[in-house]
């Protein structure tokens, strides 16, 4: 299965790399039919712990939910105020 | 050895001036930091400039005592030659020379080559540039 | 030491200018910026005066930690009775202000009366003066910025007012910096009102501290640390635009006048679009971050647009056009008015000129009417003359009190609570009305693990986010650093000189928080009013995350009454005896 991935705010310069942003996605394959964010979260080398919230296909999603084929992901920082 | 602001990565904190009147005379007072941060806007336009010691030496020149020279690409103050004339402060052309309350004199001296306000700056905008002389 | 142990006070009626010893027992209870400084107008005001009379106090207050060099402290709280809702209001400003006030060797400023003739404070250390500013009256904040900082010294801090803040327009808002504001529940018309254009503030003095070595030893560590983290650097790479994404992921963006919670055009007004623009980062003093974006589009400059100013102004009113929003926002600015109130006020009018309720001659996404708003609202030109009366008001007269989404007066600034429910008790028992600054629970909800559509556990979680805003913004540190109660106790004992724990610190929130209910209390207010409009009741969101939701009546009222427990307040949301004796209030 094949994910499009977006890292927002800060998490965007430390795991995808330099000069990506929340415009460019990363795509990733895994061989699994369906994986859980945890293991996306891994393939990442995101500890959870910086991670806020995330969104699948524009809805936010539990941390539990599985992630298939063709999903878009949107994975954002933890923040304060706005 | 020369400082140098990065104005592009300046953001205007004034963390550096805070750190340098911090640790030459133990309070917290931008004015008597041997460094000047101008960050703010000129009718709405952000203008960015940095005030350090270049070695112009006219501080040397100015200074009757001999209490200031300059070596190995820095000055050094001896404390104790100095007469609190004032004289310094005046002849520096940033107005970064302070006599303090206490009859210290204030002046860069590169912290001994590693300047405080460099190694505290969040964003590495001060940098120093290791000059011929 | 910490304290300069010094408050300047300015009466404008007599324009006497006196300074007094810092109420040394006050400071311990209630440390500085927000709680001392609405602890100050409490005590000082009787009840039931006119905002806009010379009775009205405006104090600005500074912190314990301000003028040195802990992270993020450089900021000014500001207090006084609003004249838009009639409540407790404190705001806060960034810029050099803060700083330059504590450098002058003082703790607070506390200004009272009116001023006959338009007028200027100016204060240089010890030397206070009130000047004639007849000749700056009528002036935009950045002609008049300009013009004193050249009279002045760029160096200085400077607080103004434009027209809007001069014809007491409930909005009105102050601006420092150019482009930096204290905005909400009309600060700038209590300025206006004393006839005080402008203060200036310049200082030379030492701030002292009892452990600097082991001060320096500690910012050094947490600055790089604690600060510059992938939690905060978030504010420092993209600023608050980087909320536009999350909101609109959590279905929580107003849209239309919160006719929904995703906006088709987010993309547009969102972090990425705001770098395309290239801003130039600019910091408060102090500050390791460094969130203000500063960008230049042709006539047009700001400081942003922040989150809130992409959020009302934009989605909220159907516009797209990040030029646009920031030709709005950079008119704001000049005004002098607050966008949050103003972008919700013109999305108001809009709904109602669609649903032909009434006509206010505008409708969503139509940008030529749009962009003449701020200069009619903060001149109270043609129909901005009502609309410069906020939507309560509006709303009252013409009609749409469903959509009319206020609390207490004070529009709502840019979370749905239909997407998150802590967010809605947030809004509700903010005391200075619809405010996300009283506190932020929606960052561990909708923007976090916690599931946004429960009651359960939202009473404490946003107590729990009450009490961290206001400490944090009595120490006074930026909301920016995600610190926590344990590092902010280490810097406070530090700074003090005496071990301040995190107890003491959670026992200080509870008891400001308290002196703002009591305030409000004391005006009258009800807990009728600890309510949301009833569009977050009854109109289910229709995109994303929340499709279909609302926050039911039911639910509010039980999230309500558990709060009322929680805090110790009787069934009418009052503070007990009890509860006030435990706080030592």
């Amino acid at each position: 299965m094949v994910v499009q991935i977006r890292l927002h705010g800060s998490l965007a310069q430390h795991y995808a790399g330099e000069g990506a942003d929340s415009g460019n996605g990363i795509t990733i394959t895994f061989p699994q039919k369906k994986v859980t964010m945890a293991q996306v979260f891994d393939r990442l080398h995101i500890p959870e712990e910086v991670v806020g919230f995330v969104a699948i296909n524009g809805v936010r999603a539990a941390k539990d939910t599985w992630v298939t084929d063709e999903d878009e992901i949107a994975i954002f920082p933890l923040v304060t105020g706005g | 050895m020369k400082l140098v602001l990065d104005t592009e990565r300046c953001t205007g904190c004034g963390i550096c001036e805070l750190v340098c009147s911090a640790v030459k005379e133990g309070v917290f007072n931008p004015r008597m930091a041997c460094l000047k941060i101008h960050s703010g806007y000129r009718k709405g336009d952000l203008i960015v400039r940095g005030e350090f010691c270049d070695l112009c030496l006219e501080c040397v020149e100015a200074c009757p005592t001999g209490a200031i020279t300059s070596e190995n690409g820095s000055l050094s103050i001896d404390q104790e030659s100095c007469s609190e004339c004032g004289l310094c402060v005046d002849a520096c052309p940033y107005g970064i020379i302070n006599l303090s309350s206490s009859g210290k004199l204030l002046i860069c001296d590169r912290c001994g080559g590693s300047p405080e306000c460099v190694g505290w700056c969040p964003h590495e905008a001060i940098k120093k540039e290791e000059s011929a002389t | 030491m910490s304290y300069t142990g010094k408050v300047l006070r300015v009466n404008l009626n007599t324009g006497d200018v006196s300074r007094e010893a810092l109420n040394k027992d006050w400071a311990e209870k209630y440390f500085g910026g927000k709680g001392l400084g609405i602890k100050y107008v409490y005590e000082e005001l009787r009840e039931g005066i006119d905002p806009l009379s010379s009775a009205n106090k405006l104090i600005l207050t500074t912190g314990p930690f301000t003028g040195t060099i802990v992270p993020c402290s450089g900021r000014l709280a500001l207090a006084a009775k609003s004249p838009a809702t009639g409540t407790m209001l404190d705001c806060s400003i960034g810029g050099r202000f803060a700083t330059q006030l504590k450098f002058a060797g003082y703790d607070m400023l506390i200004i009272e009366g009116q001023a006959e003739n338009p007028a200027c404070l100016v204060i240089n250390d010890d030397k206070v003066e009130i000047r004639d500013a007849s000749y700056l009256w009528g002036k935009s904040i950045f002609e008049t910025e300009s013009q004193l900082g050249e009279e002045l010294g760029r160096e200085s801090g400077i607080l103004s007012i434009g027209t809007a803040g001069e014809k007491l327009v409930s909005i009105a808002c102050i601006g420092t910096e150019y482009y930096r504001q204290a905005a909400r529940g009309g600060i700038g018309a209590v300025m206006g009102s004393k006839k005080l254009k402008a203060i200036v503030c310049s200082g030379s003095k030492d701030v002292t501290v009892p452990d600097m070595p082991g001060l320096l030893k500690l910012v050094k560590r947490l600055i790089w640390e604690d600060v510059l983290t992938d939690a905060n650097l978030g504010i420092y790479t993209d600023g608050t635009p980087q909320i536009v994404d999350m909101s609109n992921s959590a279905g929580v963006l107003p849209t239309r006048n919160y006719q929904d919670g995703v906006f088709e055009g987010a993309s547009k007004i969102n972090a990425a679009a705001i770098r395309r623009l290239k801003p130039r980062k600019k910091a408060c003093p102090a500050c390791a971050l460094g969130c203000g974006n500063y960008i230049r589009i042709g006539d047009n400059a700001v400081e942003g647009p922040e989150y809130e100013t992409l959020a009302l102004v934009g989605s909220n009113c159907g516009v797209d056009d990040i030029e646009a929003i920031i030709k709005f926002n950079a008119e704001c600015d000049d005004v002098g008015i607050d966008t949050i109130s103003a972008g919700n006020i013109v999305g108001f009018a809009m709904e109602m000129t669609e649903r032909g309720i009434k006509d206010f001659g505008i409708r969503f996404g139509d940008i030529e009417t749009y962009l003449k708003m701020p200069r009619l609202i903060g001149c109270q030109e043609g129909m901005g003359e009502e609309l410069s009366r906020g939507v309560r008001y509006l709303a009252k007269k013409y009609g749409g009190i469903e959509f009319a989404m206020e609390v207490k007066g004070l529009e709502l600034p840019g979370y749905d609570p239909r997407g998150s429910w802590s967010m809605g008790l947030a809004y509700a028992t903010a005391y200075r009305g619809g405010c996300h600054m009283a506190g932020f629970p929606i960052a561990s909800e909708a923007f976090g693990a916690i599931d946004p559509f429960t009651i359960e556990g939202k009473a404490k979680l946003t107590i729990d986010a009450q009490h961290y805003c206001t400490i944090k913004f009595s120490l006074i540190l930026c909301d920016f650093w995600a610190i926590s109660l344990e590092t902010m106790s280490e810097l406070i004992s530090c700074v003090r000189g005496r071990e301040i724990s995190v107890a003491e610190l959670e026992k200080a929130a509870e008891r400001i928080w308290n002196v703002g209910r009591l305030f409000n209390v004391r005006e009258g207010f009800k807990s009728g009013e600890d309510t949301l409009p009833d569009r977050i009741f009854k109109d289910p969101l229709k995109s994303g995350t929340p499709a279909g939701r609302v926050l039911p009546r039911d639910q509010f009222d039980a999230m309500l009454r558990e709060y009322y427990q929680l805090r110790g307040w009787d069934s009418n949301g009052i503070p007990t005896p009890e509860k006030l004796k435990e706080l030592e209030m």
